[in-house]
């Protein structure tokens, strides 16, 4: 995906409960690339340069690390609030 | 459909923030996508479209200091990135020259040809920038005055007296390990810099 398109998909996943700035988008997508989370690659689409963020090896397991605690976390707040 | 006069249009207003070459292929993309959306979904003119996109981006392309010992502006977006990138530098410079410093607290010989070897890579470094003309004597004067070297000569020259006062002593300052950290962070930083800079990475060298 490219940045446009995240922030499109967000908002649109979300059904426009969320939507990111672009100052915080950008500079996150470069720490993340810097970190090996993701990784980019460069196509050229009507004539100006397209940057695809994909998510490499290192970057997938740490989604599934944090989809597992994130799914305990609301799980432990929902037995909290089902008192 | 957005004319090639729109596109010159946008890539001439994003020219005008001084955007490196990365981020500025990112934003100019989505600027035109953005564009693009408002015109198609919500029947905008181009100027009434390319209005509302630069006032959704306003904050992300206000122009402010790179740093508080800079005096470059750059846009806020690209500052998020640098400050990242600067931290990262820091953290690094920071972690060896400690380490540096333990070194030569226990073995001064060993030190030595540690700091030898750092401030050879540092030659090289140069020597290479300078044969394969990547970067100007100018524009290694102006590295002189990066902001992250300018942090660390402004903590020097404030923990050096201290150290003096503290330890009240007239000893050679150079037997003091924290002092050799402050050169060493120097050099790693540099070494650093000169890197990005053949990586073609923006770290504001010029």
């Amino acid at each position: 995906m490219y940045g446009y398109q995240i922030t499109q998909r967000a908002k649109e996943l979300t059904e426009g409960e969320l939507e990111m700035t672009e100052g915080a988008l950008y500079p996150l997508l470069h720490k993340l690339e810097a970190d090996g989370i993701i990784k980019a690659e460069v196509q050229e689409i009507n004539g100006r340069s397209r940057k695809y963020y994909l998510l490499t090896d290192k970057g997938k397991k740490q989604q599934a690390t944090q989809e597992d605690e994130m799914r305990s976390y609301l799980f432990n707040l929902k037995t909290i609030f089902d008192i | 459909m957005m004319t090639k006069e729109n596109l010159t249009e946008i890539e001439k207003y994003l020219k005008s923030k001084n955007l490196s070459s990365v981020v500025f292929a990112e934003v100019y993309d989505h600027f035109v996508m953005q564009i693009s959306e408002l015109m198609y979904n919500q029947e905008n003119s181009f100027p009434e479209a390319f209005l509302q996109t630069k006032v959704n981006w306003q904050n992300e392309l206000k122009m402010v200091k790179a740093d508080l010992f800079s005096f470059k502006r750059i846009a806020e977006i690209e500052k998020g990135v640098l400050q990242g990138r600067f931290r990262r530098m820091m953290i690094i410079a920071s972690g060896l020259s400690l380490v540096l410093g333990t070194i030569f607290y226990f073995d001064q010989h060993v030190y030595l040809y540690i700091q030898e070897a750092l401030i050879m890579t540092h030659l090289l470094f140069l020597m290479y920038h300078f044969v394969f003309r990547k970067m100007s004597f100018s524009e290694y004067q102006k590295m002189a005055f990066h902001p992250l070297l300018l942090r660390n000569l402004l903590l020097m020259l404030l923990i050096l007296p201290l150290t003096n006062i503290i330890f009240s002593t007239t000893k050679n300052l150079w037997e003091f390990p924290l002092n050799h950290m402050f050169v060493t962070f120097s050099v790693i930083l540099q070494i650093q810099l000169l890197y990005f800079r053949t990586k073609k990475i923006n770290v504001l060298m010029v």
